[in-house]
């Protein structure tokens, strides 16, 4: 893609639950089809910035801007057109079907008083299909597998910053922000939902920035890594540049080796060391 | 959403056949055909069809419609604002009296019985005026407790509105103890009846509640992203407090115009929109307007039922809601094919 405009940027952003100070100082770029995880240890602000640059949260300092405008001036709509955000975990009271769920994707195209148009199903149908929830639109959300339900929030998500019909995807450039979208998932279904997250960065060119706290899945599915500690941003770049046996160790505070991963390129693997001797010894036994 | 137009236009058809039904059922009944001709010439001032005696006129006109349309806008908006604060609160127990509205117009209307005072304004007498204002001003109250800066959590909402609830009964209890003489009054009121005296009483109650309605309207797509959580709604582009301050208002709204003429009546703005839900599904657009006609429809039918069993006196309209509502409930729950998980 050749234009490089800025699509999210933050400058100083600060932000606090009542005394606290969370999130301090962040600045950080998401371009056009960049692929970015989001890691640090936990009440390291992860999930605090993702609803800051989604406008849930209101930063106490600094700005989020917009392709070039402050958020704060855009209309919330304009915003949720551009900016879609797949929480760790959605629950629904009542008994909705997936296709309702991935419906409500369109809310902030929604007009008063009148029905879905042409453009709301067609951005619907086509969520669904490249999801791959096709088979799921009649069952209820709340019976879902974990992996059946993640992949229909993206759904909706996906309907959420779908461009127009016909309209190519730079010309309606859109984030998707996903927070911790593999936790509580079996490897299988990891796997499947990254693979989906990366195919839809790759083939339409979406923006993703993902919270992840497995630094192996981050470093195999993701170009770019933010490393968050304690509110502030300690180390951007490559999984190479960021991932280092002496950047983890002083971060997460645990012994680990860095090595290659034996089949991909460019893929740090972490492998925890034990601290205890009873877990040495049972790994020289075996 | 499946068939909105198909669905609605057959509650509409329904509606109009429980009107007719329950204006020609009654210690003397009356011709439906008589009915619809009277209410012709009422409106147009065409005579079609008759003759009719001048006291089956006055009957029903002057005493069973009036009757009929306040069971109606009554349990159409309960019903309606049954449906905003479950989905607001994203709680299915939640009902309109939820919030202390309850409360606020129970306290409110004991203390108007206890006053000296008869007279009211535009053509009321006080109680209702007092149920109308309590209602309203109890939501207000809770809003005002439950609001840290600019925000009201939901959880607070729910806490503050248990407390404020609590605090009115309370005071209602000790007024009622220290007079009994007005005890029964009061115990009357809080188990609800349609008192619609005339034409009068609907003029102001029905524009009330209708505005009520319209408003609710305009808010279902934002209810529906609220039933994903606020912190959604936010990212779908929903301005949170804002709406919910809307949300709450029109809700407060319609049950305090509502229990102005009908007293606490229960178990509609509960029951109505988990039945409508458990048919047509949980979409608000659509369970919205479904759900106003068909409390509409539920409370017209209860309240024949409330003054046709004991006749010529009548039972309490709350006691026969939560007679035919709860079972019929149950029964659905039991056979719908539409799984009830949350």
């Amino acid at each position: 893609m050749s234009d490089k405009r800025e699509l999210l940027k933050t400058e100083g952003l600060r932000f606090a639950y009542s005394s606290a100070t969370v999130l301090d100082e962040i600045n950080l770029t998401l371009l056009p089809g960049d692929l970015v995880a989001l890691l640090g240890p936990n009440g390291s602000g992860k999930t605090t910035l993702l609803k800051l640059l989604c406008g849930i949260l209101t930063p106490r300092a600094g700005r989020v801007m917009w392709d070039g405008s402050d958020m704060a001036n855009l209309r919330r709509r304009e915003v949720a057109q551009r900016i879609a955000f797949v929480p760790q975990e959605l629950t629904v009271p009542f008994a909705f079907t997936v296709s309702e769920i991935i419906s409500l994707g369109r809310t902030p195209y929604a007009r008063m008083l009148l029905g879905e148009t042409k453009q709301d199903r067609a951005a619907v149908e086509r969520a669904t299909d490249l999801t791959g929830t096709r088979d799921l639109v009649d069952r209820y959300f709340g019976d879902l597998s974990g992996g059946e339900r993640q992949r229909a929030v993206i759904a909706m998500a996906l309907a959420q910053v779908a461009p127009g019909s016909g309209q190519p995807a730079h010309e309606h450039p859109a984030v998707l922000l996903l927070d911790e979208p593999t936790v509580h998932l079996d490897i299988n279904h990891q796997i499947e939902v990254l693979e989906l997250i990366h195919s839809l960065n790759r083939s339409y060119g979406l923006s993703v920035l993902a919270t992840m706290h497995d630094l192996n899945l981050a470093s195999m599915y993701f170009d770019r890594i933010i490393l968050l500690n304690a509110g502030s941003i300690v180390a951007q770049g490559t999984p190479v540049q960021v991932l280092s046996r002496e950047r983890i160790e002083s971060v997460y505070g645990t012994d680990v080796v860095v090595e290659g991963h034996p089949t991909c390129r460019n893929t740090p693997q972490v492998i925890l060391l034990p601290t205890n001797g009873n877990g040495r010894e049972k790994a020289i036994s075996s | 959403m499946r068939k909105p137009f198909i669905t609605l236009s057959a509650l509409g058809i329904l509606l109009a056949a429980t009107v007719l039904l329950a204006t020609s059922l009654g210690t003397v009944s009356i011709p439906m055909g008589h009915i619809a001709s009277i209410v012709v010439k009422h409106i147009t001032g065409v005579n079609i069809g008759g003759p009719w005696s001048d006291t089956q006129e006055t009957i029903v006109w002057q005493l069973r419609l009036p009757r009929v349309a306040g069971a109606g806008i009554v349990g159409a908006a309960l019903a309606a604002a049954g449906v905003l604060f479950q989905g607001l609160l994203r709680n299915p127990i939640a009902d309109p009296y939820l919030l202390g509205t309850s409360g606020g117009a129970a306290l409110a209307a004991t203390i108007a019985l206890l006053l000296p005072v008869t007279s009211g304004a535009f053509g009321f007498t006080l109680v209702p005026i007092a149920a109308f204002v309590g209602a309203l001003g109890a939501v207000l109250l809770v809003y005002q407790i439950a609001r840290v800066g600019s925000r009201a959590p939901i959880t607070t909402l729910l806490l503050a509105g248990f407390a404020a609830s609590s605090l009115m009964a309370a005071a209602m209890s000790f007024l009622m103890l220290t007079n009994q003489n007005t005890l029964q009054r009061v115990v009357l009121w809080t188990m609800g009846g349609i008192s619609a005296s005339g034409w009068d009483t609907l003029k102001v109650i029905g524009p009330l509640i209708l505005a009520g309605l319209l408003c609710a309207l305009t808010m279902t797509t934002d209810l529906n992203a609220f039933l994903l959580g606020e912190d959604q709604a936010a990212a779908l582009g929903i301005s949170v407090e804002g709406r919910k301050f809307m949300l709450l208002a029109t809700g407060a709204l319609l049950t305090g115009a509502a229990v102005a003429i009908s007293g606490l009546v229960g178990f509609v703005g509960l029951i109505v929109p988990h039945i409508v839900r458990l048919l047509i599904g949980p979409d608000n657009r659509l369970l919205l307007p479904a759900s106003a006609l068909s409390g509409a429809i539920f409370l017209i039918l209860a309240d024949l039922i409330a003054r046709m069993v004991l006749s010529p006196s009548e039972v309490p309209l709350g006691v026969v809601t939560a007679f035919v509502g709860a079972p019929f409930f149950i029964y659905l729950l039991r056979r719908t094919k539409r799984e009830y998980t949350f």
